[in-house]
């Protein structure tokens, strides 16, 4: 455990490094972009100023240092698009983020277990055919195209909620069940794959030799690991809740950190963007590391 | 005597009672206005990016004057304005107007607005140059300009001279305005949530509204028709019919003053070569543009023909002049039908801002005309168009905008085309026309003036340094509650005073 936490530790340290090398190394410079944003005249000495204020005018290493020191102490700097301190920002928008995130992801995963079950339990059968379906039209349909059906269906032609003026849990209905449906798919073959693999295990045979039906012998000597297949499959699915879902953010008008992120990117704006690429790598590193418990839960013996 | 069995019953009889008799009081305060816009100021300080315009959109803020229904500049805040010299203009204030805190304006406040965007903002000084503001009284204020002004009603008109109140407060400063509307809530980049101000006349008849930015005008279409929204400005053509046929909604479209053009980055190659982007125009089929777009006008200049000033020259489609202009260049056919040159392919690359989704339909139909006379047009979409032009990262880059904007023609072409101004982002250097401009500076005699503006058209469409492509279209989606609200002002003004409705 304290491995795996050294080596995420290591990793986030050598992402925060990289986001401040790569940012500096793009075209362009940050005062004079913040500066034409502001419909302010580029002077060289506005241009100073700001690098002044922004400690831009130290050498790199040193740079880094201050802006690692101020990031870790909370102050990761002001958009220059909003003029709102950047953590407000995320804080604000995250609650929305993290709901469309873990609903879609909790939804998915809900449904995956019977899915993929039923899918191993009988190959080629109606469970398997859908799960391939979903696994197909998930992999195939741009995303942005079944929000707008979902949209239509749902919204103009059923009249069935309002996703875009009700409450906010209403409005997070049909985002949630785009993000769940492009998870599903995965997750549900993870799991039919890992309960099929079981299937040819000498103890799933066993049980079967004892006189068990195949249900109950999945349930009882299958689903164990494949709900530890599928858990360890969340982790790039988690990766969803910040930053990962920009495309329903757009579409539903939602003012999550997806589509600020969107937003900043458009503008170029720059402390928006090394504090993000910092957040997420925090964030993979939480992920990992919750995950990995869940598993050890599980399966305690795990060194 | 009652039983105190009864005591309960009673109660709860007497509180349904006093809830049937209120629900009607409670019935007639109106939900909220929704509209849903592919834009919304980013923020509250008017000097950043285009907050000054936003804000006066969303019926936030207000100027000195106003552009009219019929275009015509005509006192808002102020009550006149009078030269007294060349650089000396004194402005009346009209009196009883008050902030939404409910301080009263006063000239004090307008000379502090204006002076700190003159001082903060480029586009505030494109029309003066420098300014100084001295109030004389409460009501009355001078204001001294580095430049001559022919027209200072329309530089008062324009959206970079918003009046407000700058509030400094710990964390940066609060802004306050007189419009109709005030904000009561904000989620920057996405969302305002507005109530009527109480110290604007005849605030009672105003509804509350949310203004929310929809990046995806499609997404905008359906909140319309899910009744989620009661106003969607900048729809799609194509929903426009779906928009009209569906009961209770209606659909609506104007064409008030606002060109598509295509700006030519002049600052590198290949544009750079005049022979290319006479080509480029030549190129253009301006009327297969309009009506793939499904609405509009072919442009006949870089001013809406409707302006009196504007030059009546349709340029014209000539893809065979524009394929020879391409040979003289010294750009050859290769044999996957594009052109090169010293082994380099003849690619140009077009920037289009998704929040004009007519854009959406321009480019592929212009890819494919290039395509016939041997250009590799690549179409690259962006989402938020000031960065990439302040950048200059573009061949041509697709700018809408109103080019006629407080009814003065010099704004736009101070602002964008003069060789120092900020907004120049082709990076354009005419001597002459700079020349034509300081002349404008000077000159009062409006035929003159007129015959000057002219001189400028020609010069822009001589040097391409903006080729005109249409007269752009607004489609907007209207719910039954707005089906009587006069549209006009383009996006200027999209939130007006007049936006009261019927209590249910």
């Amino acid at each position: 455990m304290t491995a795996i936490l050294a080596r995420n530790l290591a990793m986030l340290a050598l992402t925060s490094v990289l986001a401040f090398a790569t940012l500096r190394a793009m075209p362009g410079d940050p005062a004079e972009i913040a500066l034409a944003a502001w419909n302010t005249q580029a002077t060289p000495e506005a241009i100073a100023a700001l690098h002044r204020q922004w400690g831009l005018d130290a050498n790199p290493v040193e740079q880094y240092l201050r802006w690692l020191g101020r990031f870790l102490s909370g102050d990761w700097g002001q958009s220059f698009r909003t003029g709102r301190p950047i953590l407000v920002e995320m804080l604000d928008r995250a609650p929305l983020s993290a709901a469309l995130g873990f609903g879609g992801t909790a939804l998915a995963f809900v449904l995956a277990v019977p899915l993929g079950f039923f899918a191993a339990r009988r190959p080629g059968g109606i469970a398997d055919h859908l799960g391939r379906w979903v696994n197909v039209l998930s992999q195939s349909m741009p995303s942005f195209w079944l929000a707008l059906i979902l949209l239509w269906t749902l919204g103009v032609k059923l009249q069935l909620l309002k996703p875009f003026s009700g409450e906010t849990g209403t409005r997070l209905v049909l985002p949630i069940l785009l993000l769940g449906f492009y998870s599903l798919g995965s997750l549900a073959r993870v799991y039919r794959t890992e309960l099929l693999a079981q299937m040819r295990e000498p103890h799933f045979m066993t049980a079967r030799a004892k006189g068990l039906g195949v249900t109950r012998a999945l349930w009882s000597h299958g689903h164990a690991a494949a709900l530890y297949a599928t858990i360890a499959a969340l982790v790039p699915e988690f990766g969803w809740v910040i930053g990962g879902t920009a495309v329903s953010e757009v579409v539903f008008a939602l003012p999550g950190i997806s589509q600020f992120l969107v937003q900043s990117i458009g503008a170029r704006d720059y402390f928006v963007l090394q504090a993000y690429v910092v957040l997420v790598a925090a964030w993979m590193l939480v992920v990992r590391v919750g995950v990995d418990l869940a598993l050890r839960r599980l399966e305690p013996r795990l060194p | 005597m009652l039983s105190p069995k009864l005591l309960p019953r009673l109660a709860a009889a007497l509180a349904l009672f006093a809830f049937s008799h209120a629900a009607p009081a409670m019935a007639q305060t109106p939900r909220p206005i929704a509209i849903g816009q592919p834009f919304i100021a980013a923020g509250l300080d008017p000097v950043k990016a285009n907050n000054g315009w936003a804000l006066t959109s969303h019926g936030i803020a207000q100027n000195l004057f106003i552009v009219t229904k019929e275009g015509v500049v005509t006192p808002w805040l102020a009550e006149s304005v009078d030269r007294v010299d060349d650089r000396v203009w004194i402005v009346k204030l009209k009196p009883g107007v008050k902030f939404a805190d409910g301080a009263p304006l006063t000239a004090a406040d307008v000379g502090a607005a204006l002076s700190r965007s003159n001082e903060l903002s480029g586009p505030a000084r494109a029309s003066t140059g420098r300014i100084a503001t001295l109030a004389l009284d409460p009501l009355t204020l001078r204001i001294d300009t580095e430049r001559l002004v022919p027209n200072m009603a329309s530089v008062l008109a324009d959206w970079p001279q918003v009046i407000y109140k700058a509030v400094a407060r710990a964390g940066g400063d609060d802004f306050v305005f007189t419009g109709p509307f005030m904000v009561t809530g904000m989620v920057a980049g996405d969302e305002f949530r507005l109530a009527p101000n109480p110290h604007y006349p005849n605030a009672a008849k105003r509804p509350a509204l949310r203004i929310k930015y929809f990046g995806d005008p499609q997404a905008m279409a359906l909140a319309l028709q899910s009744g989620d929204l009661d106003m969607a400005f900048g729809v799609p053509a194509e929903a426009l019919a779906r928009i009209a046929q569906q009961p209770g909604l209606h659909a609506r479209t104007m064409v008030e003053g606002y060109m598509y053009l295509l700006l030519t980055n002049q600052s590198r190659a290949p544009l750079d070569d005049p022979k290319l982007r006479e080509a480029v125009d030549l190129a253009l089929d301006r009327d297969t543009l309009v009506k793939a777009g499904k609405g509009g006008r072919a442009a006949e200049a870089i001013f809406s023909a409707a302006f009196p000033y504007a030059l009546k020259h349709k340029p014209p489609f000539d893809p065979a002049r524009a394929a020879s202009l391409l040979d003289e260049a010294g750009w050859k056919q290769a044999k996957d039908g594009i052109r090169a040159k010293d082994g380099k392919r003849l690619q140009i690359t077009v920037v289009c801002a998704s929040i004009w989704p007519d854009l959406l339909v321009y480019a592929p139909v212009m890819k494919a005309g290039f395509q016939k006379i041997g250009i590799d047009l690549q179409v690259r979409m962006i989402e938020t168009f000031l960065p990439v032009a302040n950048a200059g990262d573009f061949d041509l880059l697709f700018r809408m905008t109103h080019t006629g904007r407080a009814g003065d023609p010099t704004l736009f072409l101070n602002d964008s085309l003069k060789s120092t101004a900020v907004r120049n982002w082709g990076k354009y250097r005419g001597q002459e026309l700079d020349q034509v401009l300081a002349t404008l500076e000077s000159e009062l005699d409006p035929a003159r003036r007129g015959d000057l503006i002219r001189d400028a058209q020609r010069i822009v469409a001589r040097d391409r340094a903006l080729i005109p492509v249409s007269e752009a279209p607004f489609h907007v989606g209207l719910s039954a509650r707005l089906k009587d609200y006069p549209l006009w002002g383009a996006d200027y003004y999209i939130v007006r005073d007049d936006l009261v409705i019927q209590l249910q």
